[in-house]
């Protein structure tokens, strides 16, 4: 199967220095719920506007579903966008974005789309710029979805809206998914969210792929370990250590393995998937590029 | 995406098509009244160049009497030089500085459409509407200054770059600059202000260019002839445009640059002694020092050649700007 987004040594810079993504090589499997985790400016948006063909890399290459990017209408009616603050036109109505919608893609189905609006009891007459930053999502993901794509990408979705509505914003998702059998692509820098609806995870930091994995896979294979005080560097060579702390007594380490821990003298803990996120991006302990198979 | 374009364009196209209707209708009852004046005032023989029929007033003077009839002439007159800078700062640099400045091309530009197909119909749309309407306006001037150019001639360059060609040519140019520097500067503010300058600019360096395009004819004839017969060639110099009128004596020496010389400074050239101002025969003394004009003149046959040449230039120009825009937006942006 083709992999949904497949980058490699993908670097993109503005102007002469900045480099906002730099040397990025990950391959985001298709089926999935993916999400792209990271602080901000860790080059989320960079990598997802590269993805939808709104930016042009300045190195390395990216295929989206197998081929380039925005590189005619019939690769842009596979893949759907959904930009950060879910921008839309503020002087046309709901019902003239949804023409919009149904007018630029051949593979708009409208029962999704007057469907998804009923239930969203939108004003179809109410001009875009009127609407509450809810509204204004969930509009531009209907937009997205009745596009029928094959990948939806989504940047930062939910991250201005108040709780409630990144609730029924993400439950709106994940129906979606669930209908139309959908590649996500989510970045996000709330775990909140991702933890709720992804199933994939790509962790960028620095512009660069610092943890990538199934969550399931991820966080089996890692193990928070708390026993008497001891060197890190006598543990077992299966184990690497992502990041560890030490009090006068007493050693906390977070451990990955593919194994089972024997030592008797730890005591285990389940790691939670923030933990582990923060973990790879806390920048004193980042350890190498890491990734798990499957 | 046609329904797109017009949706987003509708609000201004209305406000021009309201102001459109408004010049027209102005034009229509002013414009009538006009020919009729132009007759009954007998201007008609005048400019067929006979001495007036009506009255006792010579055609000068009917002239400026028509002349000073109408302020409608200085309200009309930069209407169509304006209308050109108009549409490149409100149609061409919004066009894409604006969908940049709000984000929106991330909407547009991830739909089922790529990107030069949305330029073109964008460009293609506007631009046909914005030249379109100049069209039009043209028309209504040309037939409203109808009486004025049969006086004065369409060789002014207020008169010339609002008949024919150019004023389409000028407005496709305009557009085309809004449009592109809008790419490039993605602010609507500051690409509208630049549009409008760089319209600005081009406009009066093929203004200066234009005289230099075609030779002028140059016309000779002694000064003091305002009293006598028309000199050969001077109804050429009447109907067009006039680039400079020099007053030489027989020696060559150049005494005026500005078509007239005082008399004081005949009468000192004549070394007269006058005794009596009232006996002094002017006329005589300009025969006996030689005066004449000179007038560098662009005659009114040489309309239509100049048209062609600025309507190529302009719309070359325009073509270049859509080739640069579609480039810029392509590769450029992203």
């Amino acid at each position: 199967m083709t992999a949904a987004i497949e980058a490699t040594g993908l670097g993109k810079r503005y102007g002469r220095r900045r480099w906002a993504l730099r040397d990025c090589t990950l391959s985001v499997p298709a089926g999935r719920v993916v999400g792209l985790v990271g602080a901000n400016g860790a080059g989320k948006s960079t990598l997802l506007h590269l993805a939808v063909g709104l930016l042009r890399p300045t190195a390395g290459g990216i295929a989206v579903l197998g081929a380039p990017p925005a590189a005619g209408p019939a690769q842009l009616a596979r893949v759907s966008f959904v930009a950060q603050d879910a921008p839309l036109y503020p002087g046309l109505s709901v019902a003239d974005h949804l023409r919009l919608g149904r007018g630029l893609n051949p593979g708009w189905d409208d029962g999704i789309a007057t469907d998804r609006i009923d239930r969203l009891g939108l004003d179809r007459d109410q001009p875009a710029g009127r609407l509450s930053g809810g509204q204004r999502a969930q509009l531009a993901l209907t937009l997205a979805v009745a596009k029928r794509p094959e990948l939806l990408i989504l940047d930062e979705p939910a991250s201005s809206l108040d709780p409630l509505a990144r609730r029924e914003f993400l439950a709106g998702l994940m129906e979606a998914v669930a209908d139309q059998e959908l590649t996500v692509v989510l970045s996000s820098h709330l775990l909140g969210d991702v933890e709720r609806v992804c199933d994939h995870l790509v962790v960028l930091d620095g512009g660069r792929v610092r943890l990538a994995g199934d969550v399931e896979d991820l966080l089996a294979a890692h193990h928070l370990l708390t026993g008497p005080r001891r060197d890190v560097r006598r543990l077992p060579a299966s184990q690497r250590v992502v990041q560890a702390s030490h009090t006068e007594r007493q050693t906390t380490l977070l451990v990955r393995t593919e194994e089972p821990i024997l030592d008797p003298a730890w005591t285990e803990a389940a790691v939670g998937l923030e933990d582990l996120v923060l973990a790879y991006m806390a920048p004193e302990t980042a350890p190498e590029i890491a990734e798990v198979a499957g | 995406m046609i329904w797109l374009t017009w949706r987003q364009f509708r609000t201004p196209a209305l406000v021009a098509a309201a102001a459109l209707v408004i010049a027209l209708a102005f034009m229509a009852v002013t414009g009538s009244r006009l020919a009729h004046d132009y007759t009954t005032l007998g201007l008609s023989s005048c400019a067929a160049g006979h001495e007036a029929q009506v009255g006792t007033l010579s055609c000068g003077d009917l002239q400026r009497k028509f002349l000073g009839y109408y302020p409608a002439l200085r309200l009309l007159g930069p209407l169509l030089l304006f209308v050109p800078a108009l549409i490149g700062a409100f149609w061409g640099a919004p066009l894409i500085a604006r969908e940049l400045e709000a984000g929106t091309q991330r909407l547009a530009w991830v739909q089922s459409v790529t990107r030069t197909r949305w330029l073109g119909i964008k460009l293609a749309v506007i631009g046909a509407v914005g030249v379109g309407l100049t069209a039009l306006l043209s028309l209504a001037i040309t037939w409203w200054s109808g009486p004025f150019d049969r006086l004065n001639g369409r060789m002014s360059p207020e008169a010339f770059a609002q008949r024919g060609l150019v004023p389409l040519a000028y407005a496709a140019f305009a557009f085309a600059l809004g449009a592109a520097v809008g790419a490039v500067i993605h602010r609507t503010l500051p690409a509208m202000a630049a549009a409008l300058g760089g319209f600005v600019l081009v406009r009066i360096g093929v203004q200066w260019l234009r005289p230099r395009l075609v030779n002028p004819l140059e016309l000779s004839y002694p000064t003091f002839t305002f009293m006598g017969d028309e000199p050969p060639g001077r109804m050429a110099s009447e109907h067009g445009w006039v680039l400079s009128t020099r007053t030489l004596d027989s020696a060559g020496h150049v005494l005026s640059s500005g078509g007239t010389v005082r008399d004081d400074v005949v009468i000192r050239l004549c070394h007269r002694n006058i005794a009596d101002i009232t006996k002094f025969d002017l006329d005589a003394c300009g025969r006996e020092l030689g005066l004449h004009n000179v007038v560098r003149v662009i005659p009114p046959d040489r309309f239509w050649v100049l048209q062609a040449w600025e309507a190529a230039i302009f719309g070359g120009l325009a073509l270049v700007l859509v080739g640069f825009t579609f480039w810029w937006v392509r590769r450029r942006i992203g």
